[in-house]
């Protein structure tokens, strides 16, 4: 089952000199998949994801996101289509630094506007999955950074979203924690067939893909399945 | 969650958050005293003057605002009585007879105003007999008056002592007598008690030839506040033979003072808020500045920017609130301590007060909607400098702010 499908997906950013970040980029991934794209600084990866998660928009083509064509949507169902279909893990962690790492996690349901019981029952459940059943009342900023990252795994995952999109998430982290976040990462796609996509520069990462797509110059130059 | 976000935002700096509602609450604190203090010193001397003399609501007969004369005088009927009473808001009526005319002694003599009281009545609603300094009050048949502290001191005359006084009587009769001074008087307004000369309503009438009339009914009210609607209400009970005319309307330089003194209040007002405003506003830029990259990250994972603009308002109205309620709350006891303890001036302040009639003090008095406005302001000031900010949230691109 496709959960993304990019149509001869282009994004050229306007000025005195053209920039071409993404050129006719077909691209299928299906459920299951845990995927890197890789490639050199200003290959495309950072927009290619920005533009599946719907936080850019492509100058031409599509991208077709559980059968819905996201290039076409309007900010606001944009938003509350990125809300309960797509996971966002950040290369800074981002979180939330006034909510402590279960709030972090309920605040996605919140806005999705579970029942409390079910909320309080996902973020524990989950926070737990990912090794921090400590920490949950803890805040950000007492939690060390591969911690939070965590915490930022867990949030991406509250929804239930058709995928997860980690924009370079090891960048920040230490080798032990780098090695603790895939090994976390790796279990939920198996565990619960949650479909993760990096883009990165960490051979880390790179090693535990089972797809790998290298893109150059706004183009796929190969995609390699393990 | 909403306001639980809003509500920890705010103490993430937890300075910032303190140095806005600090200046905040010294604005509103500032501006609440101010405010009570100058209507409160108004007040009082619109009551001195206004109670002493024409009272907040006169009744006349028709045409002796203009005349002035005791040709326009008025019956004091039990029929007219009821009519007034019968409005709601007044609390009694009062008759006086006002005239000008000469006090004289041996060696000098002054331009006096001669008001002619129920002094039953007037003890009971100006205390007129707690402003005794000098001899006694005195009673419906006495025929002696009561003298302005101000008016003896340039008589040079004391309770006692016998005056002359000459006037002009109903149908221009010469009107003189001679009359005991029963006691001095000193009352809250310099430029009454340099003028004023108090007699018991008969011994006016006997002297005045007046028979049972008197030249005017002072309404007494229950709230001086409503004086005009009261006025209007009186007007419409009374025929076209009677005029109404409430204290702004008796005494309009007064009340011009008054109102000119507020607008030049509402100037320093609007300074002392437009300062506050920019202080707000920069409290706001700094803010959207540093949570540039947590706006882009919650409008990423699906947040609204409704529910965005909705914290970020909360944060700026909180903290006002919080500003406004301290405020208001330490304006309480400076206004109790000058509404209690008014502050006598001295030297130049003193002098100048006197030249404009006023009592020399600093007063407050206690106005609800000076405190409900002053906190309804800074609310509505919040708001409006909340409209930037929900400017910026609607125009969030998440890819911008996330890289921010």
């Amino acid at each position: 089952m496709n959960v993304i499908e990019t149509k001869s997906l282009s994004k050229v950013y306007p000025g005195a000199i053209d920039v071409v970040a993404l050129n006719e980029v077909d691209l299928v991934i299906e459920k299951g998949e845990f995927t890197a794209i890789v490639g050199p600084s200003g290959s495309g990866k950072t927009t290619l994801l920005n533009i599946i998660g719907g936080l850019d928009s492509a100058s031409s083509g599509s991208v077709i996101v559980a059968g819905e064509d996201i290039c076409t949507m309007k900010e606001n169902k944009l938003i509350n289509f990125r809300l309960h279909n797509i996971g966002f893990v950040f290369q800074a962690y981002n979180l939330i630094p006034v909510l402590t790492a279960k709030e972090n996690v309920e605040f996605i349901m919140m806005m999705q506007k579970w029942d409390k019981q079910k909320r309080e029952e996902r973020s524990t459940s989950l926070l737990k999955s990912v090794g921090l059943a400590e920490q949950i009342d803890k805040r950000p900023m007492q939690m060390s950074g591969g911690q939070q990252q965590r915490v930022a795994v867990a949030r991406a995952l509250a929804s239930k979203p058709q995928f997860v999109l980690a924009d370079e998430p090891t960048a920040n982290l230490d080798s032990k924690s780098t090695k603790n976040l895939l090994d976390i990462m790796a279990r939920l796609n198996k565990e619960e067939e949650t479909t993760f996509v990096f883009s990165t520069h960490d051979q880390r990462v790179i090693d535990r893909a089972r797809r790998v797509i290298t893109l150059e110059d706004g183009q796929i130059v190969s995609d390699e399945r393990r | 969650m909403i306001l639980k976000l809003a509500w920890r935002n705010i103490w993430r700096n937890k300075r910032r958050t303190l140095i806005t509602a600090t200046m905040i609450f010294m604005a509103v604190m500032l501006a609440t005293v101010m405010q009570c203090v100058q209507r409160g010193v108004y007040d009082r001397n619109i009551d001195n003057l206004v109670s002493y003399s024409t009272g907040y609501i006169q009744v006349n007969a028709a045409g002796h605002h203009e005349d002035k004369t005791l040709e326009t005088s008025v019956a004091f009927t039990p029929e007219l009585i009821e009519k007034i009473m019968s409005v709601e808001g007044v609390k009694d009526v009062s008759p006086k007879i006002e005239n000008v005319g000469l006090s004289a002694t041996d060696n000098s003599s002054k331009e006096t105003l001669i008001l002619a009281v129920d002094p039953k009545r007037e003890a009971g609603s100006t205390k007129l007999d707690q402003r005794i300094v000098e001899g006694r009050y005195f009673n419906e048949k006495d025929n002696a008056v009561l003298i302005g502290s101000g008016l003896a001191k340039r008589l040079n005359v004391s309770a006692g002592d016998t005056i002359v006084l000459l006037s002009i009587g109903y149908q221009q009769a010469s009107a003189n007598g001679l009359f005991p001074i029963a006691g001095v008087v000193e009352l809250a307004s310099p430029e009454l008690n340099k003028r004023i000369m108090y007699l018991p309503i008969a011994a006016a009438q006997n002297l005045f030839l007046l028979g049972d009339q008197v030249s005017s009914i002072s309404v007494l009210l229950d709230d001086k506040l409503e004086y005009k609607r009261i006025a209007a209400e009186i007007e419409g009970k009374l025929g076209e033979e009677y005029e109404v005319l409430h204290w702004q309307e008796l005494v309009p330089e007064l009340a011009q003072l008054a109102e000119g003194d507020k607008t030049s209040g509402k100037m320093f007002m609007l300074v002392l808020y437009i300062i506050i405003s920019f202080g707000v506003f920069g409290t706001v830029l700094m803010m959207l500045a540093e949570r540039k990259r947590e706006f882009g990250v919650v409008t990423s994972i699906g947040m609204k920017r409704r529910s965005l603009a909705i914290i970020v308002v909360l944060e700026n109205l909180i903290i006002s609130f919080l500003g406004a309620i301290v405020g208001m709350i330490l304006a309480l006891p400076v206004v109790n301590w000058l509404h209690t303890s008014p502050v006598s001036l001295a030297g130049d302040m003193k002098q100048a007060y006197e030249k404009l009639g006023f009592e020399p003090v600093i007063t407050a008095n206690f106005y609800p909607d000076v405190f409900i406005g002053n906190a309804s302001l800074v609310f509505v000031i919040a708001l409006l400098l909340s409209l930037y900010p929900l400017f910026k949230i609607s125009r969030i691109n998440p890819i911008e702010y996330l890289r921010s």
